[in-house]
């Protein structure tokens, strides 16, 4: 007993050889600190997740409100480029513009019919009425619900 | 299927959409009606009153000539708000409007200088400015009218050759993911569509061509013949939509 009292009364008095502690000082001074890279890291992971974790919802809602799936989302099969509907009205848009055109055309041709008929019309009624002037204006004049045109007026002024 | 609605329902927005742009233009293509008033008829009763009124007569005229001219003013005028109306990111088109704009704007000056003549005239001298009036209408007015209505048309037709090719190419892309062998049915009627759509395309190029040479008549003409082919081609897009639905699993 005494002799294991005087072990442990012996232990309070080791030290560590003054080498031995000198180069364990140098060692845990010169390891470099790893705590704010762990913290980086933290969170990094933490912000990429949280990301990930948004990014996954938003296409989840697309997906869901878009009433698609997946596979049509980013397959190559476009079954609307062949829906009757679309190609319908888009078919209809191009016979109205002919029928615009049609129009156009009929517009321009009968002005050029008017201005290559009227000087014969004139020449008939000057030949046959005393008072042409008075025929065209009469004319113009009963046609109360068509208002006459700069062309008729002009006519008529020439005369 | 809430999706083929929704693309049936953008379509026919678009087939609206191009249809409301070109529509107003065509609706009044003649431009805004003159009001003569009662000048008309002053001047039908000075004529028919026997009595030898020169001058009462002669003023009535000029007051016509004035309206008559203000008119043609407006008319021009008119056509160059709807030559504004045109937007293109093409050199060429946009060259093409501001020459017809410079011409209309040179009109409207030719106008402006006619108008202060008219107090001037004499008899025989009004008679002769209403003759000058009714050439340049003829000459000029309507020529560049014309010109506004074929390059608005040409823009509508090119919308809707552009949404054309959209869809055809949007087909072509379905129809390869299938890769059906070369003698299917819808790959015939695919080559056939392509044929005439392409033939389409070149008329409407030849229609921008002659319509830049002012030559209105020759591009109306091929205008509509590309638009006859273009609406042939979705004849074709229609048989193979309906083919594909029978024999692909769309």
């Amino acid at each position: 007993m005494t002799n294991l009292e005087h072990i442990l009364k012996k232990l309070k008095h080791i030290e560590p050889e003054q080498h031995y502690a000198d180069r364990s000082l140098h060692t845990i001074v010169m390891t470099p600190r790893t705590s704010r890279a762990s913290w980086f890291s933290f969170t990094f992971f933490r912000v990429a997740e949280y990301g990930a974790a948004v990014a996954l919802v938003g296409l989840l809602l697309v997906v869901m409100l878009g009433n698609s799936s997946l596979v049509t989302t980013f397959s190559p099969i476009q079954s609307n480029s062949l829906s009757s509907g679309g190609l319908r009205a888009e078919a209809e848009a191009i016979d109205i513009q002919i029928k615009l055109l049609d129009l156009d055309y009929e517009e321009s041709s009968s002005t050029l019919i008017k201005k290559s008929t009227t000087p014969i019309l004139r020449k008939k009624t000057s030949r046959q009425v005393i008072a042409p002037l008075e025929t065209t204006t009469s004319t113009i004049a009963n046609e109360s619900t068509t208002p006459p045109t700069v062309d008729e007026v002009l006519d008529l002024l020439a005369e | 299927m809430i999706a083929l609605k929704r693309t049936h329902s953008r379509s026919a927005v678009l087939a609206v959409l191009v249809l409301a742009a070109s529509l107003p233009f065509h609706a009044s293509a003649q431009g805004p009606l003159c009001d003569f008033g009662t000048k008309i008829t002053e001047l039908k009763a000075l004529q028919s009153s026997g009595t030898n009124e020169v001058v009462a007569e002669l003023n009535v005229r000029k007051d016509l000539l004035k309206i008559s001219i203000g008119c043609l003013k407006k008319e021009t005028k008119y056509s160059d708000s709807e030559l504004q109306k045109i937007e293109s990111d093409r050199e060429d088109i946009k060259a093409f409007a501001e020459w017809i704009h410079r011409q209309i704007q040179e009109n409207v000056s030719y106008y402006n200088y006619k108008e202060t003549q008219i107090d001037s005239l004499g008899l025989k001298g009004a008679k002769d400015f209403a003759k000058e009036l009714a050439n340049r209408k003829e000459q000029v007015n309507t020529v560049l009218d014309n010109l506004v209505v074929s390059l608005t048309d040409w823009m509508s037709n090119e919308n809707l050759f552009k949404t054309g090719e959209k869809r055809f190419a949007d087909i072509k892309k379905t129809l390869s993911a299938f890769n059906l062998p070369h003698d299917h049915e819808i790959l015939l009627l695919e080559k056939e569509a392509m044929g005439i759509f392409n033939e389409g395309k070149v008329k409407h190029q030849e229609t921008w061509k002659d319509l830049s040479n002012r030559e209105v008549e020759a591009s109306r003409a091929e205008a509509k013949e590309s638009l006859e082919l273009l609406a042939e081609a979705y004849e074709v897009f229609l048989k193979i939509s309906e083919v594909s639905k029978k024999t692909l699993p769309l």
